[in-house]
């Protein structure tokens, strides 16, 4: 992980350098702060209980879900009336959340102190370009359990856990691991207000351990339990890219 | 070519600080460079506390081979981790001083940076910790550290080797476990056809490379994508288990919920963690049977067939095993990959092409004495 933190600070440095180019006037600028991003696991608004607890999702299948983990990528921030945006380049975190680690976050350095922004964009997933590619960028590495083959690129969103058909029926494994191309899926958060990016800040935000089976798609896990590459993990990803992820709260 | 110029550099540097008035004065050791292959990828980390040096991975050699390490003089660490089976032994449950029987089969001892948790449970954390738990154990080398210490401060060699690595003479289980540690760091192994393979030095015939596909491929029957789902746990290029904390632990359907041993569960205390044992890495694992935490599969046959058609439910069979199968998964019944003769047979052949032969034979890595 450690090299990955030199991998950023490299490409924060490029930013700032392309930034600060642009603004010869402004001398006394510094770019001494920073913003965290951090996730947690939700099911029914409170914190998921990996592992132990049972859900119901829209179609009334019951599960236990023991790891999720998405790639997240191409992050900006916005300033929607300026029009000015910080973008992170070769930034490639893998948010991953189980019962060891229930909480996920990072960290950007080096921001502009007076930048503010109320727009965050980022996407889950791999862009095509480093999808593609066996570069360790950011925390892209193909021999982490993201990658499907080292030919045929990353897994975007996996997540693992028990689907409970009924009584007296064995459990099924439940698994969705779902990447390509195509479901390479940007979204977009509105801050209530402007983030002033001087000063440390947070940004909360939750992952809903039931929307990849609720929203817009209803899956029905009794057909299926295990989504891959077929037509039907683009429903998993349109899911994802609706309901997954919500900005809860900023902190500074 | 360069070691022998590092070599030369430190000797030289040593006599440099030896034409002082303290004998006793402290040559820094030389840093050991580690030879990493790329597409091992940076998931690892070597220590700063305990950084490899050419000092302290040789003497940790010299420990590694050392039978003093044994209450009776006669067991080391490679009686059991033997270098041609790539570091294990060959049978079912090792054996320790006296004839004892352990309990566990040995782990073959390959690309240990990019592992974390040691031991098939896991509960060592790192291989400074791990590497002195032999020691003591008393079906296994049965000697306290304080009587290890005291039995090699007492040789011609050891306080000199000690100071080389370490620059202090006198021995400490500290330095002991960390020079072990170093050793065992060093041991990597990519030089197999597959890594030639991967860096286009090489072709894999027709059947290797069906086998390799399997081998990485997660199986949907829906779009008739056939895989041996063993790339699930056995992830990429190094084929051993996720290194993030307890990821790499899995159940994978030896027993039913009475017969599950604890494993990782008697590390984290997690009900749902019964039953999960460390995923090995398969490098050199045509060397390295038998096979499973308590050595149960004499071939490789018997492992596909046990995978293939095998598994046995409980609680915490792994999702990813429950999950996979080539044709449409039907409920309750037996769980099942479907694969053919011919796949498996594909499967083993790209298992034996992670075999290392330099690996095996490497002089760094043998009996120094």
């Amino acid at each position: 992980m450690k090299n990955f933190q030199t991998l950023f600070s490299v490409a924060f440095l490029m930013t700032i350098l392309l930034i600060a180019s642009g603004c010869g006037s402004e001398n006394d600028v510094d770019f001494n702060d920073s913003l965290t991003l951090e996730f947690k696991a939700i099911a029914n608004g409170q914190p998921l209980a990996f592992n132990t607890a049972n859900y119901t999702t829209a179609s009334g299948n019951v599960i236990s879900i023991d790891r999720m983990k998405f790639y997240l990528s191409n992050l900006q921030l916005i300033n929607s009336e300026t029009g000015e945006a910080f973008v992170e380049q070769d930034g490639y975190h893998l948010v991953s959340l189980n019962d060891e680690q229930e909480e996920y976050s990072f960290t950007i350095e080096n921001l502009r102190s007076d930048f503010k922004f109320d727009k965050i964009k980022f996407a889950i997933g791999v862009d095509a370009d480093k999808n593609a590619s066996i570069d360790n960028v950011g925390d892209l590495d193909p021999t982490n359990d993201m990658a499907w083959n080292w030919n045929t690129g990353y897994k975007f969103f996996l997540m693992e856990g028990l689907f409970y058909p009924g009584v007296d029926q064995e459990n099924q494994g439940l698994v969705l691991h779902i990447g390509l191309d195509r479901n390479f899926k940007t979204l977009e958060f509105l801050a209530d207000n402007h983030i002033d990016i001087a000063g440390s800040n947070t940004l909360h935000f939750t992952l809903d351990g039931l929307a990849p089976f609720n929203s817009p798609n209803v899956i029905d896990l009794t057909s299926k339990s295990s989504y891959m590459v077929d037509e039907d993990s683009n429903k998993i990803a349109e899911n994802y890219a609706t309901g997954l992820i919500r900005l809860s709260s900023t902190e500074r | 070519m360069n070691r022998l110029i590092l070599q030369i550099l430190t000797i030289g540097l040593w006599l440099v600080s030896c034409g002082g008035d303290n004998s006793n004065q402290i040559t820094a050791p030389t840093p050991y460079n580690l030879d990493v292959p790329f597409y091992f990828g940076e998931n690892y980390e070597l220590p700063k506390e305990n950084p490899l040096t050419i000092e302290g991975v040789e003497l940790g050699r010299m420990l590694f081979y050392e039978k003093k390490l044994s209450r009776d003089n006669t067991i080391s660490c490679s009686s059991c981790h033997q270098q041609d089976k790539a570091f294990t032994d060959g049978l079912p449950v090792s054996i320790g001083i006296d004839g004892q029987h352990l309990t566990k089969s040995a782990m073959s001892l390959v690309n240990m940076p990019w592992s974390s948790h040691f031991f098939w449970n896991g509960r060592a954390e790192s291989l400074e910790v791990q590497a002195l738990e032999p020691i003591e154990n008393p079906l296994e080398m049965d000697q306290s550290l304080d009587e290890t210490v005291s039995k090699l401060q007492n040789t011609e060699i050891y306080p000199d080797r000690f100071f080389k690595a370490f620059g202090n003479k006198t021995i400490t289980t500290e330095n002991i476990g960390k020079a072990l540690a170093q050793f065992q760091r060093t041991l990597i192994s990519a030089n197999s056809k597959y890594d030639k393979y991967i860096v286009g030095d090489a072709e894999l015939t027709e059947q290797e490379s069906l086998g390799m596909e399997l081998f990485f491929t997660h199986p949907e029957p829906s779009s008739s994508i056939r895989g041996g789902n063993c790339g699930d746990c056995h992830v990429n290029f190094l084929t051993s288990g996720v290194n993030d904390n307890f990821d790499g632990f899995k159940n994978n359907g030896l027993d039913n919920d009475s017969g599950l041993e604890d494993g990782l569960a008697a590390v984290t205390g997690f009900p749902s963690d019964k039953g999960k044992f460390k995923v090995p890495s398969l490098r050199n694992i045509a060397l390295t049977a038998p096979y499973m935490h308590d050595g149960r599969f004499s071939t490789l046959e018997e492992v596909l067939d046990h995978y293939n058609e095998g598994i046995i439910r409980s609680e915490t069979l792994d999702p990813l095993i429950l999950a996979a199968s080539n044709e449409n998964i039907v409920p309750n019944e037996d769980i099942k990959l479907h694969l053919t003769d011919e796949e498996k047979e594909a499967i083993i052949a790209f298992l034996k092409t992670l075999t290392d032969y330099n690996f095996i034979t490497d002089e760094k890595f043998s009996d120094p004495f």
